[in-house]
């Protein structure tokens, strides 16, 4: 066999169902005598697997799935207007636009889990209202937003995501699950991701930004 | 070989019964074999199952936190070892130490110091790349099927928080790290590392002040407001609907304002007095800095203010709780401030006009300007 394939030995009663061979039998599950296959009741038996390589891939993309600058823009927000981020235009967007894609692949057998990290819009010293559920845009109330829609594999959106309202419950230390896959098809998952943000009268003046860091877990 | 001896020993015992000379001759034999036929124990070795590395940053040459998890299908005996080994690439910091390592067994925290002890995990980092963890010397450490997590970097709390991380490599691409040690089971961990994972967002916000005047009832205005026809006898309050006045007090018409000014903001009124359109030197008096209840038959002018919504919002002594006026066609008087950034306030006005019977006839008017200034 193959460097790192898999070889299981077990013992099981009467036959090695299950397995590719059977190797003997013993006379007991501890201080045990060893015989022929025919010599005990309990056979040893045991099974040979090719080597099955992890595979993970993760990448953050452009609303295209071309290479990505990592920056996008709101542009001035505005009282009588929601605002949705754009990673083309700087002005930002007045309707909804996919800002970026996340694409998830991988082969592990209990899927992949991604998540956000990071602390809302803020300039320093004023933090727009991030939103707890999924919420509806409002004109004219504070509100800071994510959601997303997946394509291709198997992946899924978790809630708050994934329904048609903006939601963001993550932090600078406590990271969100955007989209997870239970178990990994081999087929790439592409997240589209879109950002929206209000501000009220008095949300206060000045440059806001936002860091927000993706991480992709395979579980294997 | 072995299986064979121990057949024909077998059916030698069964002869054992004919002879007591061929039975000792059988038993020495058979206990000579038996010695080297030593009992079977077989012992279960499997892979890790349920692995998965979630690690703080997957950005190449960043610092990284590492959260490990996995199923150890045989368990942990005492003093046995689990390495977690980093590929080539990857650097935990030179000064990391047990204080940067939590480890949970089934979800229980577990005391970990530099070496282990009956009850104590031992965490050491045995190079850049491994990070070697010895089990308790008693107990179980961790049984058949528990879940082993491990904590390396910032995110290890237990005790004091961590300090040091590890560096991720500088290359991208998918990173296999390994679980081994001398405990029975061992498997790995694939991450994948990028040129960034971060998204940055921008955004602006600009100063804003909105003030508006509009009619009590949220409907067109013509900023006109009527106290049609006064007398001595009764108190006359201005109406934007009424072009004959309203006997009994009336909302005539609201200011609206909202800014973003840290500060706040600053309402203030200018202008003169009722005064008449046939002779300017009649005027019918104001009130005054101090608000004053409505006396019919005294010469009267002054406006109440009630506010709502918004926050910080305060009316001016001279406006507040009854009728004043102290502005002139050249002097503006403070009506209403607000102490900070706020949502829409909303100042309901009210004017009031009584006349002595001494006031001279004509027709009166007067033109008041509000202003509204944002303190940034």
């Amino acid at each position: 066999m193959p460097t790192g394939s898999t070889i299981s030995v077990g013992y099981q009663d009467t036959d090695c169902s299950g397995y590719d061979t059977m190797l003997g039998s013993i006379s007991a599950t501890t201080d045990a005598h060893v015989g022929t296959s025919t010599d005990y009741t309990k056979k040893i038996c045991a099974s040979g697997s090719d080597p099955v390589t992890q595979s993970l891939s993760f990448a953050i993309l452009s609303s295209t799935s071309t290479s990505f600058s990592g920056a996008i823009y709101f542009g001035p927000l505005s009282t009588s207007q929601t605002s949705y981020a754009s990673s083309t235009n700087t002005n930002g967007d007045s309707v909804e636009t996919v800002a970026h894609n996340v694409v998830v692949n991988t082969n592990a057998a209990s899927g992949f889990s991604m998540a956000v990290r990071g602390n809302p819009l803020s300039n320093g010293s004023h933090t727009i209202t991030a939103l707890g559920s999924n919420t509806a845009p409002s004109i004219g109330v504070e509100q800071f937003g994510l959601r997303a829609t997946v394509s291709g594999g198997t992946g899924t959106v978790t809630a708050p995501y994934a329904a048609s309202g903006f939601a963001y419950t993550a932090n600078a230390s406590t990271a969100s699950e955007i989209g997870s896959e239970t178990t990994g098809d081999g087929a790439t998952s592409t997240y589209a991701i879109r950002y929206m943000a209000n501000i009220d009268p008095s949300t206060a003046a000045g440059s806001y930004s936002a860091s927000l860091v993706y991480v992709v877990t395979a579980n294997f | 070989m072995g299986f064979y001896k121990q057949r024909n020993l077998l059916h030698g015992f069964i002869h054992i019964q004919m002879s007591y000379k061929k039975l000792l001759s059988v038993l020495g034999v058979l206990s000579l074999t038996m010695f080297s036929l030593l009992p079977l124990n077989f012992v279960h070795a499997a892979a890790i199952t349920s692995a998965s590395d979630t690690m703080s940053s997957l950005k190449v040459s960043n610092n990284s936190n590492h959260d490990i998890s996995f199923v150890t299908p045989t368990g942990i005996t005492t003093g046995q070892t689990v390495t977690v080994t980093f590929p080539s690439g990857f650097t935990i910091n030179a000064s990391f130490d047990f204080n940067d390592v939590d480890v949970l067994v089934n979800g229980v925290q577990q005391t970990v110091a530099a070496s282990n002890g009956a009850s104590t995990w031992g965490a050491v980092r045995t190079s850049a790349t491994v990070l070697t963890l010895t089990a308790p010397s008693s107990g179980t450490p961790a049984a058949a099927g528990n879940t082993i997590r491990i904590k390396m970097g910032t995110n290890a709390t237990q005790g004091s928080t961590g300090t040091h991380q590890t560096q991720n490599d500088s290359v991208t691409g998918t990173k296999v790290i390994t679980i081994g040690g001398t405990m029975a089971d061992s498997g790995s961990i694939s991450v994948q590392l990028i040129t960034d994972d971060t998204v940055v967002l921008s955004a602006t916000v600009q100063q804003s002040i909105s003030f508006a005047i509009v009619s009590a009832t949220s409907t067109a205005f013509s900023n006109q407001i009527y106290f049609g026809t006064l007398g001595s006898g009764a108190a006359k309050y201005a109406s934007s609907t009424n072009s004959s006045g309203d006997t009994v007090e009336t909302v005539a018409h609201n200011l609206t304002v909202s800014t973003n000014a840290p500060s706040g903001y600053t309402i203030s009124v200018q202008g003169q007095t009722l005064t008449s359109q046939q002779n300017a030197a009649n005027t019918i008096d104001f009130i005054g800095a101090a608000a004053a209840a409505s006396n019919p038959g005294t010469e009267q002018f002054g406006i109440k203010v009630t506010a709502s919504g918004g926050t910080g919002s305060a009316v001016d002594s001279t406006f507040s709780g009854n009728y004043g006026y102290d502005g002139t066609a050249t002097t503006s008087t403070p009506l209403a401030t607000g102490s900070g950034a706020t949502n829409t306030t909303t100042y309901a006005l009210r004017y009031l006009a009584n006349i002595a019977g001494t006031t001279e006839a004509g027709t009166y008017s007067a033109s008041l300007t509000y202003v509204a200034t944002a303190n940034f």
